[in-house]
């Protein structure tokens, strides 16, 4: 099998290839086709190799196509995948996941005109992601690693033409690039003291490592961390992934949910022996926990049905960052596993919503919507359910485990952030499921039709973001978002604009089958499978000797999300008039809805804090340095200097033969005085 | 054999030619003289080369015919190398009308 | 009478047998389809009507066919690790290294043949004579570097000389084309003459004329019976050489009949004559310069060399790439990169010369390395020129490759990719070409030379990237017509394969590295 392991992402780079070359000549039927065979025959090979690393207790299967790079004797980077247990079951997430992604996007990717491009970025995707995840060494790694930065830029502007997007895209790449450097730095600092790029030899020298410089040990592993903040979305570099919703929403689901942006989680799971003995989890596990509660905060008060799964998505990562750093490592990627499907689940429920709705995001112009698409409905309610850890399914068995780890580990204070968070977590995923599915639906077709004055008055239509009008300054922006200007691409589909469809078949098997995963995928043991491969075996070992305070922890956690649920049921379906009393009646709830609606503005800090600096300074140095120095000194300076003596030689090429004589002479008296003299 | 026509006299007559052909090449715009003036050179190498051999013959084995096979192939060269270049120059003067050297200057810069 | 012929009647005269033909049959394989081509164009009828799709296809066949086998030959005997072997009564000698070279050089014949046909009939000009002036060109080359005698270093340098000569001023009802050709005619008869006398005081130094004797007489400590002519030789030979890679101060030819020429021969140029003259100027500089295993045969001869090219290294830097600045043309302005990168193989000769036999580094595996790519570069670069053209014109001027990549994209983009690793950006096949070259540099410590060579690449990113800046930013000129294109499959074939080699070398360097590395001078 190991032979095939090239295969995996050679399959859908092949796809790529196609699509990429000749996509646009080949008929919709056979670009999905392409589109889809590759990923499928991935996720077989995956499967098939997965089988046999799980058959024995340690093995690894590893594939070398010879050097990639060899410079020097000591720097040789060879062209080899590993597939272990733990690289097995993310790419088997990968693939399986991915998998079902494309089959959805054959229905949701229907009508646009980009369908070939839109599959050979996918594809591409597929074949980066499989790179960073099966690679043996560092920088291989790495080289996936920035390949899936760039399809995900690619993706997020996927829709070129509308400007705001390619922002989108560049917010993503730039924020990103700050990741990346921290971690080429630790790349570069890995090489210099370990003197090899392979990973698993890095893990197992880092202990003796640390022991002999614990300073350059943190340093490394902080400067990988900042690169998994950049990438897996964390505290202080999140900003760019709610933004990199502008792509279409299977990418959303794909690459900003339950692929790429975990790979910051997979580098530590990676690395863990480095981490654990570098002493920087302590910053893991605070950065991720805080990240948890943020977005969660932010989270509760969202408007667009994407923009709360991405602050959601955010939420999750804290965890499983949360999980590292309690050095719970299997337990991060179970989390990572659970949280794929169940995230996949949501944004492609949305995504159906999306699509049933004509490209309506807004969730205060939907509700009701249970009826109308009841499939659709009962698929985002297990998502849902999942996302909000209620008792038994995926996400209650994973999250659990984080809290009970965290709790064990002797840290209380994370834990009760953690639980809070959990707590949040259910609250605003049944506020969006009430929103999106209960009550009345409040969309265009409302208005001309039925209920027209109900849908504004009794029920809460626009849910904060209506209070808005209620602060003068805000009205701007406000206005912007009134009811009638809304959905140019909705209306560009004309006659049916306002009628709500289901959505095909292809489209809701893959929906199924996510949703059956996110329901019963918690009965996965991955922790302790993962913890057999000996890896994190005395970790294992700590983790079962608790198995008593397990039950308490799944009473609490079960507790918390139930007690969420209902809370997020009586405030916008139960009781609307309290929720509103309590958002407009009291200072407290006025500030807590201002603040998550806004984001907490982080935006804006940061816009004062950096950008805006940055833009000064920039521009200072632009006309001090660019204009005076580059611009005057060196490139009209040294350039016309350059281009002067260029031209000074060029007229020594007179064209005249005679001339030509005469350099060749001169030349060779020159060169023959030279040489002479040299010898002595 | 004549008996003073030493190494030493045979290569100074040799860089005698040689220089004579070197400054035929700088010095004439006429590109038939400059033609003459590289076969000159040829030449005088040749003669170098020869002298050299002579002197060495007391003690040269093991290839004693070294520098005469030499001499025989340059001047096989010098032939084909006049016969490519008078060709060159009919093609030049076919479309420049001139055989100035000088004047032939539409490449440059 | 075993022996093919024999030079002497004496008894004990080595005799020269069929093994010997064995052992150069790439280059007999190069000869005999090169006569083919001759003679099978008295068979092949001009078309009458103006525009025949296929021409004269079956001369390119079959000459791209010598080509593939003669490349077949060189590559299973790299393959095979083959043994040094020496034939001829010792003038020939064929090693790795000659066979690396050599198929770079029938790499360069081959892409050279495949870009033709385009061009030689849109000029109307579609004669055998092309094809077997390539061929024989080629076999010239290979020989030349498996040269081991002076002789046949003069005869096969001339041999290659005279075919290239014609080949630049094949043209001929072209104004430029004929003054190309005169130009590199004259100046390269006058090379010779000082690189003839630099032979013959080698000769005249060491008593012998054959390269390998020498060099083996100096290494056993046996100085030569001249040392003073020893050194006068080796810098008149360096003078010639040089001025076959086109080293300033004896490069002025090179601009002109680059732009003379069309643009294929000068793909060809730039590409077989400067590898097989790096070859040769490698030999003669290890063989009398290197390091040795114990110490320098001749310090004076080392000193002298390592002198001579560094100088000719530094000034051929900095005047090809300031000089490429200024152009206009675009034809004429890759003419003067080629000389800026005949300045960095300079460099790379000169770290070959600090490799000690036997030592870790083996010599000039950068430079060998370096070759590849600048070869593949080279040819897809002035392939693509000939396309740009109309009727019996090459439209060469940078701006009217303005709105190239509106028109022909996928042109733009292999022009694009071919400048780009011209510019030494990675991850093309250029950055590590000069990556390589500069490191050994600096390993051998030689710092100066690769700071210049650094320098004087930033400089050329302007020159490069001026081209990528008109096909991709700038609109199209009002006056100008559009670009033209002109190709038929061969000559996109080469492209094609050109651009997308770079990129795969620049991918899987490594590869590439060790191939050289085994196939460097031992």
């Amino acid at each position: 099998m190991a032979r095939y392991l090239f295969l995996i992402p050679i399959l859908p780079f092949a796809g790529f290839l196609v699509n990429g070359l000749a996509g646009r000549r080949l008929p919709r039927w056979a670009v999905s086709l392409v589109g889809c065979a590759g990923p499928t025959a991935a996720a077989v090979l995956a499967g098939l190799a997965f089988s046999e690393v799980a058959a024995g207790p340690a093995s690894v299967l590893q594939a070398s196509l010879g050097d990639w790079i060899r410079a020097g004797r000591d720097f040789h980077v060879p062209l080899a995948l590993s597939l272990d247990r733990l690289s097995g079951v993310m790419a088997l997430v990968v693939t399986g996941v991915g998998t079902l992604i494309h089959v959805y996007s054959i229905g949701y990717m229907r009508e646009d005109p980009g369908y070939a491009r839109f599959f050979a970025y996918l594809n591409l995707f597929m074949a980066a992601m499989l790179v960073l995840v099966l690679a043996d060494n560092i920088l291989l790694l790495f080289l996936g690693w920035e390949g899936v930065g760039l399809c995900s830029y690619l993706l997020i502007g996927f829709w070129y033409k509308d400007l705001s997007n390619c922002d989108a895209g560049i917010k993503a790449f730039v924020v990103n690039r700050i990741g990346d450097f921290g971690f080429i730095l630790g790349v570069f600092l890995i090489f210099i003291t370990f003197g090899t790029f392979e990973l698993e030899a890095i893990d197992s020298r880092a202990a003796a490592a640390a022991a002999r410089d614990p300073l350059v040990m943190k340093a490394i592993a902080l400067l990988l961390f900042l690169g998994a903040t950049g990438k897996s979305a964390q505290i202080p570099l999140y900003v760019w992934l709610p933004d990199a919703m502008a792509g279409p929403t299977p990418v959303s689901a794909l690459i900003h949910a339950a692929t790429m942006v975990t790979s910051g989680v997979y580098l530590l799971a990676r690395l863990d022996q480095l981490f654990l003995a570098s002493g920087a989890l302590p910053v893991v596990a605070w950065i991720g926990a805080l990240t948890a509660l943020l977005a969660a905060l932010i989270a509760l008060a969202q408007t667009d049905i994407k923009k709360v799964l991405a602050y959601s998505t955010v939420s999750q990562l804290g965890y499983m960052f949360l999980a590292c750093g309690v050095a719970a490592f299997p337990v991060a990627i179970f989390h990572l596993v659970t949280h794929a499907f169940f995230k996949a689940v949501l944004f492609l429920g949305a995504g159906a919503v999306i699509h049933s709705l004509h490209h309506e995001q807004d969730m205060r112009r939907m509700g009701g919507l249970f009826r109308r698409i009841p499939l659709t409905g009962a698929v985002f309610l297990a998502g849902a359910l999942a996302l909000s850890g209620f008792p038994l399914t995926s996400g209650f068995f994973s999250k659990d485990e984080i809290l009970h780890e965290t709790l064990s580990g002797g840290q209380g204070l994370l834990y009760s952030v953690g639980l809070t968070t959990a707590v949040l977590t259910a609250f605003y995923a049944f506020r969006q499921f009430a929103l999106v599915f209960l009550g009345t639906y409040r969309g265009a077709g409302a208005e001309r039709g039925d209920a027209h004055g109900g849908g504004h008055g009794t029920f809460p239509p626009r849910s904060p973001r209506g209070d808005e009008h209620t602060f003068p300054p805000r009205s701007p922006r406000g206005d912007e978002h009134t009811f009638p200007p809304r959905s140019p691409r909705g209306d560009e589909h004309g006659h049916g604009a306002h009628e709500i469809h289901g959505s095909p078949p292809s489209m809701m098997a893959p929906l199924a089958v996510l949703a059956f995963l996110a329901l019963c995928g918690g009965f996965l043991a991955v922790p302790h499978f993962l913890a057999g491969s000996g890896e994190t075996a005395a970790h294992a070992a700590a983790g079962t000797a608790g198995a008593e305070g397990q039950v308490t922890g799944w009473i609490v956690g079960g507790a918390a999300t139930v007690l969420g649920i209902l809370a997020a049921l009586g405030l916008f379906v139960w009781r609307p008039a309290l929720r509103e009393r309590i958002v407009q009646g009291t200072a407290g709830g006025r500030l807590l809805a201002r603040l998550s609606l806004d984001k907490l503005y982080v935006d804006e800090l940061y816009d004062a804090l950096v950008v805006k600096p940055f833009w000064f300074l920039s521009h200072v140095l632009f006309l001090v340095i660019d204009r005076f120095v580059i611009d005057f000194a060196c490139v009209r300076g040294t350039g016309l200097l350059a281009r002067t003596l260029g031209a000074a030689l060029g007229r020594l090429q007179t064209g005249k033969i005679p001339s030509y004589a005469f350099y060749f002479v001169g030349g060779v008296l020159v060169l023959m005085t030279l040489v002479l003299w040299a010898a002595g | 054999m004549i008996p003073h026509l030493s190494l030493s006299f045979c290569l100074y007559v040799s860089a005698a030619l040689f220089a004579i052909g070197v400054y035929g090449v700088l010095s004439r715009q006429n590109l038939i003289v400059i033609l003459m003036s590289l076969e000159l050179m040829l030449n005088a190498v040749n003669l170098s080369t020869i002298a050299f051999g002579r002197a060495f013959l007391p003690a040269s084995p093991p290839d004693p015919s070294g520098p005469q096979v030499f001499v025989v192939m340059v001047l096989a060269v010098a032939a084909a190398e006049a016969a490519v270049g008078l060709s060159i120059l009919l093609a030049v003067f076919r479309k420049w009308r001139t055989t100035h050297a000088g004047r032939i200057d539409m490449l440059k810069g | 009478m075993n022996g093919l012929f024999t030079i002497l009647d004496a008894p004990a005269a080595p005799a020269i047998g069929w093994d010997d033909l064995g052992g150069i049959l790439p280059v007999l394989v190069l000869l005999a389809t090169g006569s083919l081509a001759l003679v099978l164009d008295l068979f092949l009828k001009e078309e009458a009507s103006p525009p025949v799709p296929a021409g004269k296809w079956p001369l390119s066949f079959v000459s791209l066919l010598g080509t593939a086998v003669a490349g077949a030959l060189l590559c299973g005997h790299i393959g095979a690790a083959g043994k040094p072997w020496s034939g001829f009564l010792g003038a020939v000698q064929v090693d790795l290294f000659s066979d690396a070279i050599g198929l770079i050089v029938v790499l360069g014949a081959a892409f050279c043949l495949l870009g033709a046909g385009d061009a030689l009939r849109r000029r109307g000009i579609e004669q055998g004579e092309f094809h077997a002036l390539v061929l024989y060109a080629a076999a010239s080359m290979v020989l030349f570097v498996q040269s081991a005698s002076l002789v046949m270093v003069f005869l096969s340098l001339e041999a290659l000389s005279m075919a290239v000569y014609i080949l630049t001023a094949f043209q001929r009802d072209e104004k430029r084309a004929v003054e190309g050709g005169l130009k590199y005619f004259v100046l390269g008869g006058l090379s010779s003459g000082f690189l003839l006398l630099g032979l013959a005081f080698i000769y005249g130094a060491t008593r012998s004329t054959n390269l390998t004797d020498i060099a083996g007489a100096l290494a056993g400590g046996q100085p030569p019976a001249d040392s003073s002519l020893l050194v006068a030789g080796l810098g008149l030979t360096l003078i010639g050489l040089a001025f076959k890679v086109g080293a300033f101060p004896f490069h002025a030819w090179v601009p002109d009949a680059y732009e003379g020429a069309m643009s294929v021969v000068t793909g060809f140029m730039a590409v077989a004559v400067k590898a097989a003259s790096f070859g040769v100027l490698l030999r003669v500089a290890v063989l009398f310069g290197g390091a040795g295993a114990s110490g320098p045969g001749s310090p004076e001869a080392r000193g002298a060399l390592l002198a001579g090219i560094s100088g000719l290294a530094v000034v051929t830097m900095i005047f090809g790439n300031l000089a490429a600045l200024a152009q206009s043309s675009a034809k004429r302005m890759l003419a003067y990169s080629a000389i800026a990168h005949t300045g960095y193989l300079l460099v790379g000769a000169v770290s070959a010369m600090e490799a000690r036999p036997g030592g870790e580094q083996a010599a000039g595996a950068g430079l060998l390395f370096y070759l590849f790519p600048y070869a593949l570069m080279s040819l897809g670069a002035f392939i693509c020129l000939s396309h740009l053209g109309e009727g019996a014109e090459d439209r060469e001027s940078i701006d009217s490759l303005r709105g190239l990549a509106e028109r022909h994209p996928a042109h733009a983009l292999a022009l694009l990719v071919i400048m780009v690793s011209f510019a030494g950006i990675p991850p093309t096949a250029g950055f590590w070409g000069k990556l390589f070259i500069f490191r050994e540099a600096i390993a051998t410590g030689h710092w100066e030379l690769a700071l210049v060579g650094i320098l004087t690449s930033i400089v050329s990113v302007y020159y490069y990237l001026r081209l990528v800046v008109a096909m991709y930013m700038l609109p199209q000129e009002g006056g100008l017509p559009a670009p033209s294109l002109e190709a038929r499959i061969g000559g996109k074939l080469a492209l094609a394969i050109a651009a997308i080699a770079v990129v795969l070398v620049g991918l899987f360097p490594g590869i590439f590295f060790q191939i050289s590395a085994a196939c460097a001078l031992r």
